[in-house]
């Protein structure tokens, strides 16, 4: 999963960045509107956390110009400005969540995991294909009712993969989703991923699309 | 005269001089009616002067002394001793020739002679042979080699006697003067005053927030102060409000760091960093508490403010909708079409989101909004609108429903943070003569109520918002 943090604070958007990607997100990250703006519009993100009180161009401009563009990506509004008046605007144009400042991280995180679930269709918290159960809350992969050990990359992957099931998945859409833009991007490195991923959880759960990409399917769920 | 008001000031200055006018011309005509009256009396007496040296002049010399010159027409003239006398004595020895039969022997003294005035006609006061107080004349004749002074007095009762009634006129018409000027400083004091008592209307007016500044005209004299007046209104005014923006900045200004210190100090786990942590989050809830009643208190309580009721419970449910959608909380809005509230619209977004917030955070699955006209009107007969926010949540017990509305009223004993958030509604609510009351609701949680100033009514209409899934 990756996302966009537009924040003007460095110190906050620092914290922002790092809190989400202890948590298992891929983030980018600008200082000013304009920035932000350009990033979500080039950038296929699966959620974006958007000041208002931003330089160059108001965070709400940059909402309403994405809505306008067509993007869809859940925009959480992360403000000073509290009034029922800013929050109003803010989701009439186009957020999808409303935090105050000063917030809590898990906060920020829980309300992440939320946007990103139901932008994906999923409307509990604990994702389940088959024998297999992500649950968004904890970042816990079980198999058969037991844990299994990934690391960062093969839980993004999974993550991905299970967030958007029974659909294709290209290579390429997956490295968007799930490095950030300084990664040197190889999607070579994808199939090795993959590799890796198919030996901790059933094998023929993630089904290869020749030429297309890949498809993670819910067998034996029924 | 210190504070004591500028009515009684103009009264007492215009009675002071007033009195002081009226003694100095009162005296002034006392002495001059006593002046006329004792011309008067003079020239009787030096009618009967001249009758005298008439007889003179009629008679030899050596005749004189036993000439029967009489009582000359004035009876008491021959009366001993009472007080009419005349003399005629001799000019360089003043040794008497002859008297009136009323001096009885006794003889008349002499007037202070004036010298250099030339005249021989002289008169003034005497003290007379039976100590009492006379009136003279006195003439210098000659005739041939013979010099005589002819004195003529009489004693002074009637003078006194007509200056005391002239006197006791003068009181009477003085008096009534006096009282008629009072009554016409009275009255002129109060018209004169009247600008200033509207004055102080107006500024009570503006005190309660009726008006924003001094409307009306003024006397010239007035005018400048009420111009001043409304200049240092709208200067305070500007002071406060820039005062209310820069605490609403410093506030908004203090969240990002606040988030940056809460969230660094979450980071790591420690006995140090959990203080810092906690004594962040007081900080937190002191910005917003003192933000909100900044907020609250720079409302202008515009004249005629009006809010439609629908379209803000609507933008407001739609708000909570989309930031409570991954909990299946469905609003139900009940609402009189044409509703409006005597408030600004965005106050009234504070009052019901606050509520619906809290609704929506404790419910299970069910709120509801509704919205209708009161029946009853508030003490000042003002129509009020009844919105009643209701959830099916846990409720809250009578005692901690009394704790969470006191809190609001309370600014200092404030401890805000305590979840329920009804300090800034309170606050709002009673800045708009309405009220907040808290109950059960048969949907089995809160029930939240409140009552605003209204504008109108109309028959009802129910719809159904469902949340999507």
């Amino acid at each position: 999963m990756r996302l966009l943090v537009v924040e003007d604070d460095p110190d906050l958007n620092r914290q922002l960045v790092d809190a989400l990607k202890e948590a298992g997100y891929a983030v980018d990250s600008a200082a000013d509107g304009e920035e932000g703006h350009f990033l979500g519009d080039t950038e296929p993100y699966d959620a974006v956390i958007l000041d208002l009180g931003l330089p160059a161009l108001d965070g709400i401009s940059v909402l309403e110009r994405w809505r306008q563009d067509g993007h869809k990506m859940p925009v959480l509004i992360l403000t000073a400005r509290d009034r029922w008046r800013d929050k109003v605007q803010g989701i009439d144009a186009g957020a999808d969540d409303y935090v105050a400042k000063p917030f809590h991280m898990e906060e920020i995180l829980a309300r992440i995991r939320a946007l990103v679930r139901r932008a994906a269709g999923h409307a509990s918290a604990e994702i389940v294909a088959g024998p297999v159960r992500l649950d968004t809350k904890t970042s816990r992969v079980t198999v058969e009712g037991s844990p299994v050990k990934l690391t960062s990359h093969e839980f993004r992957l999974l993550s991905y993969l299970m967030h958007h099931q029974d659909r294709v998945v290209s290579r390429t859409e997956l490295t968007e989703h799930l490095y950030d833009q300084d990664f040197d991007r190889d999607s070579n490195t994808i199939e090795v991923f993959v590799g890796r991923l198919r030996k901790k959880i059933p094998g023929d759960l993630i089904e290869t699309v020749r030429g297309l990409g890949y498809r993670l399917t819910r067998i034996g769920d029924g | 005269m210190g504070s004591a008001s500028l009515a009684k000031r103009l009264i007492l200055t215009a009675a002071g001089w007033s009195a002081v006018a009226l003694a100095a011309a009162a005296f002034a005509l006392v002495s001059l009616e006593r002046q006329s009256i004792e011309r008067r009396f003079d020239e009787r007496l030096g009618i009967f002067a001249k009758t005298i040296i008439g007889e003179i002049a009629v008679t030899e010399p050596e005749d004189l002394p036993n000439r029967a010159i009489g009582t000359i027409g004035e009876p008491r003239f021959s009366l001993p001793l009472h007080g009419w006398y005349w003399q005629i004595a001799t000019k360089p020895g003043r040794d008497p020739v002859t008297t009136s039969a009323s001096l009885v022997g006794e003889r008349l003294a002499f007037l202070p002679s004036k010298p250099g005035t030339g005249s021989n006609v002289r008169s003034g006061s005497l003290t007379g042979p039976n100590e009492d107080a006379l009136r003279a004349v006195e003439y210098d004749i000659v005739f041939e080699d013979h010099a005589y002074i002819v004195s003529v007095a009489a004693e002074t009762s009637t003078i006194e006697g007509e200056v005391a009634a002239f006197r006791n006129n003068l009181l009477v018409t003085f008096v009534v003067f006096a009282f008629g000027l009072l009554v016409a400083t009275f009255v002129q004091v109060r018209i004169g005053l009247r600008p200033l008592a509207a004055l102080g209307e107006a500024l009570g007016a503006i005190r309660v927030g009726r008006t924003e500044r001094l409307e009306g005209v003024y006397p010239s004299e007035v005018a400048p102060v009420v111009s001043e007046l409304n200049a240092l209104l709208a200067a305070n005014r500007e002071i406060v409000d820039r005062s209310r923006t820069q605490v609403g900045n410093l506030a908004h200004a203090l969240k990002t760091p606040l988030s940056v210190i809460t969230n660094e100090a979450r980071a790591i786990a420690s006995p140090e960093t959990e203080k810092i942590a906690e004594q962040a989050d007081l900080m937190r809830d002191q910005v917003s508490l003192y933000l909100d009643r900044a907020r609250a208190a720079a409302q202008r309580r515009m004249m005629g403010a009006l809010a439609d009721v629908e379209p803000i419970l609507e933008r407001l449910i739609r708000v909570m909708e989309r930031l409570s959608s991954d909990r299946e909380i469905r609003i139900a809005l009940s609402v009189e079409p044409g509703l409006k509230l005597r408030a600004e619209a965005q106050d009234a977004e504070e009052i019901f989101g606050n509520l619906l917030d809290n609704a929506c955070k404790w419910a299970n699955s069910r709120v509801s909004v509704s919205a209708r006209a009161d029946a009853a009107t508030d003490a000042e007969g003002r129509a009020m609108l009844l919105v009643t926010i209701e959830d099916d949540g846990p409720g809250l017990p009578a005692d901690k429903r009394q704790e969470a509305l006191k809190r609001g009223r309370r600014l200092d004993e404030t401890v805000p943070g305590t979840g329920l958030g009804l300090a800034i509604v309170t606050d709002l609510t009673s800045l708009y003569g309405g009220t907040l009351t808290l109950s059960d609701s048969p949907l089995g949680g809160l029930r939240a109520e409140v009552r605003l100033p209204a504008l109108q009514v109309g028959p009802v209409r129910t719809r159904l918002r469902q949340t999507p899934a």
